[in-house]
């Protein structure tokens, strides 16, 4: 009968115990602007403090490339946006990439990543770097190794995933919530949006209002006129993209087949993620590869170089006589709104800076 | 004696550890029942769903591909009773329905609905919806215009041939992505045939795009092919929001 107690004991306490609490992790509260729709963040990967300024660590971490020699940072520049100056990225021994590194904001709002969003959670992404031999070329198994022999890492791990031997999902699950934490919404532009949404400005942004320019606000008209410049179809909303692949008529025949490759279907040929256009005067070189040095020569290519094919996106309606023909005071117009989408907080906020 | 008592001793405390283990996690069993109303929107041709990269003839003799088949159905009522602010409906994307849960077995037989966003709705922060809303802008994407006009109600893209040469060439065709409050068409439809299962009530809303080109009005596919709600275009803006109210309908 002893036994039958014990047993049933035993059975009554297991059954409704809570696990057992290690650390108690400071919730992460994200910094979203009033303007902009709830992050959603996955179930599986709370943001927490400490993992976040964990897995800013590891963005920062040179340990996660083969010798030691560049980091996530090192192809995404705080101070550019999280991109990188170059058309194609060096990766460890100087090997070349085959796309322009993306700039790194609102992430948590993304639907998709890399051009030809192959990737579709932050988390996902975050795994293919690492190992990828035109990038930081380190298997998984030897970036492990290091992580957990590093004290540091082990006490971080064991607070936050209650593991001193992360796996590389951890290591990507930290990475991910650090990424998600930079965003960006404290532009000119936020002001002119939400100016022309009718949402109320506080103090400081009725202070910017008054410092737009007419030739900023005629640059954003004609930003989102059909007969302007005719952005909006892909860039609008408070992340100033459409979550979506287009081909924005770069090429007659695309050399790089993008979101094309990942569907096998002939109209995506030379489709790619459509990026946001904020902070869009600090990320050159601009496209998929990298081809345009300069806002001036991105706005003549939408301009007049537009490419009209078969699979380019039927939204650009004035493909056909390649481009929108902007006149030169209105592609200055034009270039003057898309440098009020820069913001300087951002790219100056300590909270994402290198912490070592 | 003894072992009568301790049996009995035993047997209280074995009851009191079964009681405390069968309650602990018990699941609460004193909810009523509850039926879940299923709404499928079906975008059709002729009585078929439309499929990626199927051609269909035009009602004028050219043939078409659709791309894209978009469109915000606002404020759903059953039988008065509200169900449903909006719904945003995406052919290629499989957006197809939308449920909702009632306490009674009522399978209403009337669905009034907009083809649109309702200007009560139409001109609010497009963030500040729940994200579970079909009117957060993470939802909404490319269906907002992103400044004060507010959504866009329907999204319709197709490439045409025409050259009846038996080669198909789909080099031509029609983008119409209409909003702007006067351009709200409301819906009224009966005779809504429920399908049961269990507990599970299921209805099909058709959108024939065959009749959408069809009529009643006249829309010249070839010359007028684009439409992003402009003034200018206002009769054909009302044409085309006229003639994709009139596709809608419950029973083939």
């Amino acid at each position: 009968m002893r036994i039958i107690f014990l047993f049933l004991l035993m059975i009554t306490l297991i059954s409704c115990r809570k696990d057992q609490v290690h650390y108690e992790l400071t919730p992460y509260q994200a910094d979203v602007p009033s303007h902009f729709p709830a992050m959603p963040i996955p179930p599986d990967n709370p943001m927490s403090l400490e993992g976040v300024e964990l897995g800013r660590k590891l963005f920062y971490d040179k340990q996660l490339s083969l010798d030691y020699s560049i980091s996530c940072a090192s192809c995404h520049d705080q101070s550019r946006a999280f991109s990188d100056s170059v058309a194609y990225s060096k990766g460890v021994n100087g090997t070349l990439g085959q796309r322009n590194a993306m700039a790194l904001f609102n992430l948590g709002w993304q639907k998709s990543f890399f051009w030809d969003g192959r990737a579709h959670t932050l988390e996902e992404q975050i795994l293919e770097p690492v190992p990828n031999p035109i990038e930081m070329h380190l298997d998984w198994e030897t970036a492990l190794q290091r992580i957990s022999s590093d004290p540091f890492y082990q006490q971080e791990f064991k607070k936050v995933f209650n593991s001193e031997s992360p796996g590389k999902e951890e290591v990507s699950k930290a990475i991910a919530q650090f990424l998600r934490t930079l965003i960006s919404g404290k532009s000119k532009f936020d002001v002119m949006y939400k100016i022309a949404n009718s949402l109320s400005l506080d103090a400081s942004e009725k202070v910017i209002s008054n410092q737009i320019t007419p030739q900023e606000w005629a640059g954003y008209d004609l930003f989102k006129s059909l007969n302007g410049a005719d952005c909006f179809h892909c860039h609008n909303g408070p992340l100033m993209q459409v979550q979506g692949f287009s081909n924005n008529g770069l090429d007659q025949s695309p050399p790089d087949p993008g979101y094309g490759f990942l569907t096998g279907k002939a109209e995506d040929q030379g489709k790619f993620k459509i990026p946001s256009l904020r902070n869009i005067a600090l990320t050159a070189p601009y496209m998929h590869d990298g081809r345009f040095a300069t806002l001036d020569e991105v706005i003549e290519q939408y301009s007049s170089g537009v490419q009209n094919t078969t699979l380019t996106d039927p939204l650009m309606e004035f493909a056909h006589q390649g481009g929108v023909q902007l006149s030169e005071e209105e592609k200055q117009a034009l270039k003057a709104f898309l440098h009020c989408l820069t913001d300087e907080q951002f790219v100056k906020d300590q909270r994402f800076a290198d912490p070592n | 004696m003894n072992m009568r008592l301790f049996s009995h001793k035993n047997l209280f405390v074995l009851a009191l550890f079964a009681s405390l283990f069968f309650t602990a996690c018990k699941k609460d069993h004193t909810n009523p029942p509850v039926y879940t109303y299923r709404v499928e929107v079906v975008a059709n041709y002729q009585g078929e769903p439309i499929q990626e990269d199927s051609i269909y003839q035009m009602p004028s003799g050219d043939f078409l591909k659709w791309d894209e088949i978009k469109c915000y159905l606002g404020n759903l009522y059953f039988q008065n009773q509200s169900v449903k602010e909006a719904f945003l409906y995406d052919w290629k994307a499989k957006k197809h329905h939308f449920e909702f849960e009632l306490c009674e077995d009522l399978r209403p037989e009337n669905l009034s609905l907009d083809l649109g966003v309702d200007s009560s709705r139409n001109h609010l922060d497009p963030s500040a919806f729940h994200p579970a809303n079909d009117l957060n802008i993470l939802i909404a994407n490319d269906m907002h215009w992103g400044w004060n006009p507010g959504y866009i109600f329907l999204k319709l893209r197709a490439y045409m041939d025409t050259i009846p040469d038996q080669i198909d060439q789909f080099d031509h065709g029609f983008v119409y992505h209409i909003g702007n409050d006067e351009n709200l068409v409301k819906i009224q439809l009966d005779s809504i045939d429920w399908k049961k299962e269990g507990n599970l009530r299921m209805m099909h809303l058709y959108f024939d795009l065959h009749r959408f080109l069809n009529g009643p009005n006249s829309i010249n596919f070839r010359a007028e092919n684009k439409s992003h709600s402009e003034s200018n275009l206002a009769g054909l803006n009302s044409r085309i929001m006229q003639n994709a109210a009139n596709a809608f309908y419950l029973n083939p």
